[in-house]
């Protein structure tokens, strides 16, 4: 009897969640996020440039979102972006409520490391703010102020990095094997302010990092010329960045010897390209995913948001939702022989 | 002279428009403040969440976020730290009373909030302003989250994110732990 009951106030329960979806489901988005609060989930803690962007760009995406929600941030650090990745994918609701602001890793982590709790290839992406193009820097005291320079040095330049799996590692690695360059890497930084510490303390000589994070957080030492890029790293070359000479530094998928070389540097550029990436989980209705796209377009044209941007130095290159779902889906399909030839350069099983 | 006496007539006048406006005192200027509560898969962090839901639903000019960190131990350490601190954080009774004098002084007292595991639950706030915030409207902007946490709304939303949720003074649990209070905590 206690089972029967069970089964029918489980059943009533069911059916008033259908029912209370359903009619969510049936709502326009402006009726949907009308008094409501999107929450935005970051693979990151506070302070550093995905709270950054996360904050200015939620400060007004919500003021073109059909019925003007509300917002929160939630922070969610862990695995590198993992943790934040699997929950947004497995976990959170699928109802256009919470948006994500990920690592722009994931899709080569997904495709080089496997065994990801989600699926790049999946998601809805509504939108990139900014590419995070890597630039490889060099401190003032190796001598070196160009590539070519580099490729002189006879003293070892010291990179610091903070994980395999991170970019910072993995620009100088590939450009040890492929271009050759003397260069050791030292993984295990708690993070890049650690990796810049070492530097102004001479423990390591170079590190590769987002040019936006660059320019936001270490602007002062480019401007007093402590420390010179050399190369960078991208799907397109970005004309403003300067080597230590005045001239514009040069793309390594460009510097490709072959189309093997060439597949596999824009594989491991790819996530430059994916740079501050907002998205929500797969299963999200798609009249609010194309609400979220169009507000997040709007947004990135809004007067008010450029001047906020401009105002915390943040570069603002975007993209839109359908470009995007491009790369994303590009990247995982990059031939398995090309994922083996990657792993290899990067010393990785 | 005159740029005193301007002053004093402006903090004057401030006082007056705080104690005169309503339940929750608005904040000038948007202010974002952190909690930091436990595990994702915990049930602080599901109450973290309605914290931060019933703040930017019912606070006027002031956010919480939620912050995922690894737990009591954590949320104090993050408090207490010089740079990217978080500004309020859950901690058990027992946590708070193995915590360093140096990190004790950092902490001020608000409330208790229920118990999980059998542990009593405090909520904490940093004693410092965040930078470019002055002293006042930090400590207004932390008396209209109390009072939103304690409002019949707030209480509510919370109690259905984790049912534990019983906010009480707990200044007992911050005396033994050696915890000044804030001036906006729970009496």
């Amino acid at each position: 009897m206690r089972k029967l009951i069970g089964i029918v106030a489980t059943s009533i329960f069911a059916v008033a969640i259908g029912a209370s979806s359903a009619v969510a489901a049936g709502k326009s988005p402006a009726e949907f996020y009308k008094d409501n609060v999107v929450t935005i989930i970051l693979g990151a803690g506070p302070g550093g440039g995905y709270d950054l962007y996360a904050r200015t760009v939620m400060k007004h995406l919500v003021k073109h979102i059909p019925g003007k929600p509300s917002y929160i941030l939630q922070f969610m650090p862990g695995a590198g972006g993992q943790k934040a990745a699997g929950y947004v994918y497995n976990v959170a609701p699928k109802d256009g409520l919470k948006l994500a602001k990920l690592s722009n890793m994931l899709p080569a982590f997904q495709l080089l490391r496997g065994g990801t709790k989600y699926d790049v290839s999946k998601m809805n992406y509504i939108g990139r703010a900014a590419s995070m193009q890597y630039v490889t820097m060099v401190w003032h005291t190796a001598g070196v102020k160009n590539l070519a320079d580099a490729q002189k040095a006879k003293t070892p330049i010291i990179f610091g990095a903070s994980g395999l799996s991170q970019s910072n590692y993995i620009v100088p690695t590939i450009m040890k094997s492929l271009l050759g360059l003397n260069v050791k890497v030292i993984s295990g930084y708690p993070g890049t302010a650690a990796i810049n510490k070492a530097l102004e303390q001479g423990e390591v000589t170079g590190r590769a990092g987002a040019w936006s994070s660059w320019i936001s957080r270490a602007g002062r030492l480019i401007d007093e010329k402590k420390i010179f890029a050399i190369a960078q790293s991208g799907l397109e070359k970005a004309g403003n960045i300067m080597d230590g000479y005045g001239k514009p530094t040069p793309l390594l998928l460009d510097m490709a010897k072959n189309a093997d070389e060439k597949a596999i540097l824009r594989l491991l550029a790819s996530d430059a390209a994916v740079g501050r990436n907002f998205s929500v989980p797969p299963g999200v209705p798609k009249d609010r995913v194309k609400a979220l796209c169009r507000a997040f377009d709007a947004t990135m044209a809004d007067p008010a948001f450029l001047a906020n941007a401009k105002s915390r130095k943040l570069l603002v290159e975007p993209k839109p939702c359908e470009w995007l779902t491009k790369v994303a889906a590009d990247i995982v399909a990059t031939p398995k022989p090309l994922v083996k030839k990657a792993k290899a350069l990067l010393g990785w099983k | 002279m005159k740029n005193k006496l301007l002053k004093s007539l402006a903090a004057l006048a401030a006082i007056v428009v705080i104690s005169a406006s309503g339940q929750h005192q608005a904040v000038a200027a948007d202010m974002e403040l952190v909690i930091g509560t436990g595990n994702i898969k915990g049930k602080l962090f599901a109450a973290g969440n309605a914290i931060s839901v019933a703040s930017a639903l019912h606070g006027k000019g002031v956010k919480v976020y939620n912050y995922g960190t690894k737990g009591g131990k954590d949320n104090i350490k993050r408090i207490s730290k010089k740079k990217r601190a978080i500004n309020f954080g859950l901690v058990s009774a027992k946590d708070l009373g193995k915590a360093k004098k140096k990190q004790l002084k950092a902490i001020r007292g608000l409330m208790a909030v229920g118990k999980a595991k059998g542990k009593t639950m405090l909520l904490i706030v940093r004693k410092k302003a965040p930078k470019k915030v002055s002293k006042e409207a930090y400590a207004a902007a932390v008396a209209q989250v109390v009072s939103i946490l304690k409002s019949k709304k707030g209480v509510a939303r919370i109690k259905a994110a984790w049912k534990g949720y019983t906010p009480s003074s707990g200044s007992s649990d911050f005396k033994a732990a050696g915890v000044k209070l804030h001036k906006a905590a729970i009496m």
